[in-house]
């Protein structure tokens, strides 16, 4: 059983390891312009950071994903909430919310520049609109799915419209939230980077565009490799904030 | 006190579940509802409550006309809902977090309900008799005057259920609360109540009561004596006889 959960655990270890390794094997065939191996980008990666290139590009972009993340997250909260209290809120939404599902909003990204400039400014609204729909779905699913023993029990006792909200709504659709953070992370990173890619001087979609127009392939991948770093940084702190919890890991 | 009268309800989609219902719970008195599922109990109990306001008829607890929720009223209910994110102890709080104040102090319902040492337990980590217990300790938290129980053990094994009516038994008369049970389980009510009232089918109305001569402390022993088979027969004979034309 030790055996088996050692390899167990070496697995993923392995799976990489091999990408790793067949990655190199290939490069060896190519230019490093068109495939660098794994060796040089994280070379250049190294360098990046101790340059402090990387860290300065990253650090905007973060600083378009995470508030835009947050503002996206808040209002979807709030827009849950409301659609699920009041019916008429709810099914005025309900044909916004279902066509939501289908529509990649990154493609309004240029429509966000026209009106508001390409500033930081406008990368927030473009992440905050990308987080809000998915954040606004899970809140409501997870209002919905209280169960309607939980319901009585806190009207038994009289509770007011704000204790019901703190005390069961808000508390029952926590690891909906989080959930939806989750992706909305992901999506977040998304818009961030498409928002640069389109128009910007600074940030990794800037940094990425910046050593394509120079050749650079090793550069573009190092920048990748940042962007997958913060990517992975967002998702394991809202891990860690879930495991957090209260009663942690519950239904 | 509990006076119902001439109570019906009719829900929206024009099911009747109850037509004039008409009982009365003297203070600290323990009656206990029989009737067939669906006769319309919980919708009786809801009403009490104030969770569902009656379409005729009215509700007075305590002397006030019932209109919507009020502290004074506990609920013992099948499903002991308790709040995942809470431990045991704060869910038995819960009562104080939505504006009531605890007449008793945590630790002492947890002695009360037999649970001493679970307060930092989660409620996953409980089983079916201990959830229940939990939700007796909350429901008694406030010391409310009057409790209502719809079926409260109906989802335990038989021995479980046996013991935690006991326990039932001896804290309703200990703290003297007005008691209203609804249930099918007949032995249950006999046990339990000063008085068993059986329904009719929906829409539910009461058909007959039966006056349990048993005294307190109530044991289980006791189902063998000739009294509670006699308050057995009786009720039967309600239920069987059904309504009278
Ligand atoms: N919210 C509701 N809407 C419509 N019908 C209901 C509702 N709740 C209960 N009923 C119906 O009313 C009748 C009485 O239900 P209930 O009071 O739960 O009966 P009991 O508790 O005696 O089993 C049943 O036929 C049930 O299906
Ligand atoms: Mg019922």
């Amino acid at each position: 059983m030790t055996a088996r959960s050692a390899a167990l655990r070496a697995a993923p270890l392995l799976g990489i390891g091999a990408v790793l390794l067949v990655w190199q094997t290939l490069s060896l065939g190519y230019p490093p312009f068109i495939l660098p191996g794994p060796v040089l980008v994280f070379n250049r990666f190294v360098s990046g950071l101790a340059s402090g290139v990387l860290l300065r590009h990253a650090a905007v972009t973060l600083a378009e994903a995470l508030p835009g993340l947050l503002i996206g997250a808040a209002l979807g909260l709030i827009v849950g909430i409301v659609a699920t209290r009041s019916a008429w809120v709810g099914r005025a939404l309900a044909p916004l919310i279902v066509a939501s599902q289908g529509v990649p909003f990154v493609a309004v990204a240029p429509l966000i520049f026209l009106w508001f400039g390409s500033g930081p400014l406008a990368k927030i609204i473009v992440c905050a609109v990308i987080v809000f729909f998915p954040i606004a779905v899970n809140v409501m699913a997870g209002l919905r799915a209280i169960a309607p023993q939980r319901r009585e029990l806190v009207a038994a006792h009289a509770a007011t419209r704000r204790d019901t909200l703190l005390r069961l709504e808000l508390p029952a659709a926590l690891p909906y939230l989080l959930a939806g953070l989750r992706v909305g992370a992901t999506l977040s990173m998304v818009g961030a980077l498409a928002g640069e890619f389109l128009s910007a001087d600074r940030g990794l979609g800037f940094f990425i565009n910046q050593a394509m127009g120079a050749y650079d392939t090793a550069l573009v991948m190092a920048g990748v490799l940042a962007v997958v770093a913060l990517a992975l940084g967002l998702y394991g702190a809202l891990r860690a904030l879930e495991q957090a919890l209260p009663g942690g890991g519950r239904v | 006190m509990i006076d119902v009268e001439d109570v019906s309800v009719r829900y929206p989609n024009g099911l009747l579940a109850l037509e004039a219902m008409t009982l009365r719970v003297a203070p600290g008195e323990f009656v206990a509802l029989v009737g067939p599922s669906g006769c319309g109990k919980s919708t009786l109990l809801r009403a009490i409550a104030g969770l569902h306001p009656p379409t005729g008829g009215v509700v007075r607890v305590e002397g006030a006309a019932v209109r919507a929720p009020s502290r004074r009223v506990g609920l013992l209910f099948q499903d002991p809902a308790l709040l995942p994110w809470l431990r045991v102890a704060d869910n038995i709080a819960l009562p104080a977090t939505l504006g009531a104040s605890l007449a008793t102090p945590v630790d002492d319902l947890l002695t009360l309900v037999e649970l001493q040492g679970f307060g930092r337990a989660w409620p996953r980590e409980l089983s079916g008799g201990m959830a229940q217990r939990v939700a007796l300790a909350r429901a008694l938290a406030t010391r409310p005057p009057v409790l209502l129980l719809d079926e409260p053990f109906g989802a335990l094994d038989a021995l479980t259920r046996e013991a935690l009516t006991a326990r039932v038994a001896a804290i309703t008369r200990e703290g003297a609360s007005t008691c209203l049970l609804v249930t099918h389980a007949i032995g249950e009510a006999i046990f339990l109540a000063d008085r068993v009232l059986v329904a009719s089918p929906r829409p539910g109305r009461v058909l007959g009561e039966v006056v349990v001569d048993l005294p307190r402390p109530r044991r289980w022993e006791m189902e063998a004596w000739p009294a509670f088979a006699r308050a057995r027969s009786e009720v039967r004979a309600l239920l069987e006889a059904g309504p009278r034309p």
